[in-house]
């Protein structure tokens, strides 16, 4: 049984995944059940940290896409959490940084069925809480100072959602998103 | 090729990411395309999606026997329960293929037992439900030459439904490689209608091949159209068969199932095999576009050992200028396939028929005959155009209301004193009957290019003739029986 997921469970873990892809802007290959390395971020000062889904964006660049998801019928602990889920993210670019003098532009979803601290809500995905949630975990600078440019781009690149169910009513069929795959073309040779 | 499971298991090991989703969906194309020679196959790029497949296999050509399935990569059979994707997608009649075999998953707030997979597998009817290791079950190469356990085989990924996991696979191998010829229940239980029909067609090809005697009235059973892949299972198998029945019926039932287009395409399995008795029984039936005339000269086994390219073997350039030598000559006349054509051997001549105008080329050359010793070739056809040039003149007839365009032609003959040849002529052949309407097709005669080229499909038996007839001034009709132009009496009057 993999550590951290049980909130969120097979179920619905392909729940979200359906969701996510319906949307064709994502592609998500691999989940925590069945890909546990593949699913794996390491992050500075030797940690790593298990997520629930992970592929990559079908547009642009093909940024790595790596999604945590909760199914959580209250608020919960998820505050708590998810301010150590921006710690790691810091903590995963720096690791690549660290490993390969570069990082990819990779994007850091937080995936709940319910919402969490509507105080801070509108800030959740700004700078200053990246820095803050730094102060928290500083084991997730690895030694080294809080690089601020770093910071802004990653909390640019984090995006919390909020699944209510009956979104999927609202997303493209299974059918639909056949017809429209050879017009949208988001499969490039190059990836 | 590389053992499917074990690839998939080195590739689990060493890969991460992006690269073991390219290294898996390269192993699994590779064993599509083994399996699966005649399909194609359509890589949709995505991977572990849960809406995109990521193969499409389609089967068949022309809208009449066109199908297709959509093939999903899936890591477990947990994957596809816990996302109930049997009932998610119901369209592209779906093969979910699992890259773990595992059944049983026991963990806080997911129980999955072997009977939930053969559930879901059954939720839906045309969906399959599969396991690499069932995948490399069911695509093992067939041990001896069984149709019954190739046909098996080759209607797995088009035809098969519910579960067929490792267990299950390993029985349908076996069941078909029974003596009995019958198509089992677990048969019918777990392919489509359309592929038992074809298992269930194929087996009665066997029963028949094996036991003619009982069999005779099943003959109008045997309808629809075979694929290539079909074909290649059994007709090797059946031209291998000593008991086969000697009468016509049999090889007309089974030469109506496909084309002679089909057949070229087995050219490399048919080498060496006398086709005599399928050919002869399916004069009428098969279509063909040209019949090239040239020499009788053995050349066994060049195809097979790939040394002809296509270019050369329809070119036959040097039967231009050579001489009629009988000591290159096979004696027996029968039809089989020479140099990847099929072809009637006839003392000294070899006539080939074609669709293919790539296959079968006129030869370089200009030679043409006198019209006065051609003209007698011509009593039995229907004449549309013909061209004849002397010295100093040339003149062409072409047939609008009247089809005796023969006598006009000896009269100017006959009025204006010249050396004529013969530089063109157009004859008209039998069709096929489709609707069970009488077609004539022209037919242009190219004398110096050795070759009969026709503008829409005619009949082999019929072309054949017309060209061995009329070019080589050999007369077939003991070889054709069965196949003269049933208007030829008449028009040609």
């Amino acid at each position: 049984m993999p550590e951290d997921i049980q909130e969120i469970g097979r179920e619905g873990a392909a729940t979200l995944k359906r969701w996510l892809e319906a949307t064709t802007y994502m592609e998500l290959p691999f989940d925590a059940y069945n890909n546990k390395i593949d699913c794996t971020v390491f992050t500075v000062g030797g940690m790593k940290k298990q997520l629930d889904l992970v592929g990559y964006m079908l547009i642009g660049k093909k940024a790595p896409v790596y999604i945590e998801c909760k199914r959580y019928r209250t608020p919960g602990g998820q505050y708590k959490e998810f301010v150590k889920f921006l710690a790691i993210a810091y903590g995963h670019t720096a690791k690549e940084v660290e490993d390969f003098g570069e990082s990819r532009p990779s994007l850091y979803y937080w995936v709940t069925f319910h919402p969490f601290n509507l105080d801070n809500w509108t800030k959740l995905e700004t700078y200053d809480h990246m820095k803050l949630a730094l102060q928290t975990h500083p084991e997730y600078l690895g030694g080294k100072a809080f690089d601020e440019q770093m910071a802004h781009a990653i909390a640019s690149r984090v995006t919390v959602l909020v699944f209510n169910p009956k979104q999927e009513d609202l997303s493209l069929t299974r059918t639909e998103l056949e017809e429209i795959r050879p017009i949208l073309k988001r499969k490039a040779k190059t990836l | 090729m590389s053992d499917l499971v074990e690839a998939l298991q080195a590739a689990r090991e060493s890969y991460v990411r992006e690269d073991y989703a390219t290294t898996v969906k390269k192993l699994f194309r590779e064993h599509f395309e083994e399996l699966e020679p005649d399909a194609e196959i359509e890589d949709t790029l995505y991977f572990n999606h849960s809406a995109i497949p990521d193969f499409k296999l389609t089967w068949g050509r022309g809208s009449a026997g066109k199908s297709s399935r959509d093939i999903f990569l899936r890591s477990s059979y947990a994957a596809v329960v816990a996302g109930n994707e049997t009932t998610q997608i119901t369209t592209g009649d779906p093969v979910f293929l699992s890259i773990s075999a595992i059944q049983t998953v026991e963990e806080p707030g997911f129980v999955m037992t072997k009977t939930d997979v053969a559930r879901v597998a059954r939720e839906t009817d045309h969906v399959l439900l599969t396991d690499a290791q069932a995948f490399r079950e069911m695509a093992a190469p067939v041990p001896d030459s069984n149709p019954l356990s190739a046909v098996v085989r080759s209607n797995f990924l088009r035809g098969a439904r519910g579960l067929v996991d490792e267990p299950i696979a390993e029985r349908l191998r076996s069941t078909s490689q029974g003596p009995e010829g019958n198509v089992t229940d677990l048969i019918r239980e777990n392919f489509f209608e359309d592929a038992v029909f074809r298992m269930e067609r194929t087996a009665l090809l066997v029963q028949w091949a094996l036991s003619p005697e009982t069999a005779e009235e099943e003959l109008p059973k045997i309808d629809g159209s075979m694929s290539t892949e079909e074909l290649r299972n059994i007709l090797p198998w059946l031209l291998g068969q000593a008991v086969v029945p000697e009468g016509d019926g049999f090889w007309k039932a089974l030469g109506s199932l496909f084309t002679l287009e089909q057949l070229e395409e087995l050219a490399p399995d048919l080498n060496g095999h006398d086709l005599t008795r399928l050919v002869q029984a399916n004069l009428t039936t098969w279509s063909a576009k040209r019949a090239y005339l040239g020499l009788n000269i053995p050349t066994e086994n060049s195809y097979a050992e790939g040394k002809v390219e296509p270019d050369e073997r329809g070119q036959h350039g040097s039967e231009a200028t050579a001489p009629f030598n009988a000591g290159a000559i096979v004696a027996e006349d029968a039809w089989r396939f020479d140099s990847g054509t099929l072809g009637l051997a006839h003392g000294p001549f070899m006539i080939r028929v074609s669709n293919s105008g790539y296959k079968l080329k006129a030869r370089p050359g200009s030679r043409t005959p006198k019209w006065a010793d051609t003209v007698h070739r011509l009593n039995d056809y229907a004449i549309r155009s013909v061209s004849v040039a002397g010295i100093e003149r040339a003149f062409r007839v072409d047939a609008r209301e009247s089809a005796n365009i023969k006598e006009d032609i000896n009269k100017f003959v006959e009025l204006v004193e010249d050396d004529y040849f013969v530089s063109r002529l157009e004859v008209l052949l039998p069709g096929l009957d489709r609707d069970a309407k009488e077609k004539v097709e022209p037919v242009t005669i190219d004398f110096a290019g050795g070759i009969a080229i026709a503008d829409g499909p005619v009949q082999v038996g019929a072309l054949v003739r017309a060209a061995a007839n009329i070019m080589g001034n050999e007369n077939l009709d003991d070889e054709l029986q069965g196949s003269l132009p049933p208007e030829a009496d008449t028009a040609a009057q």
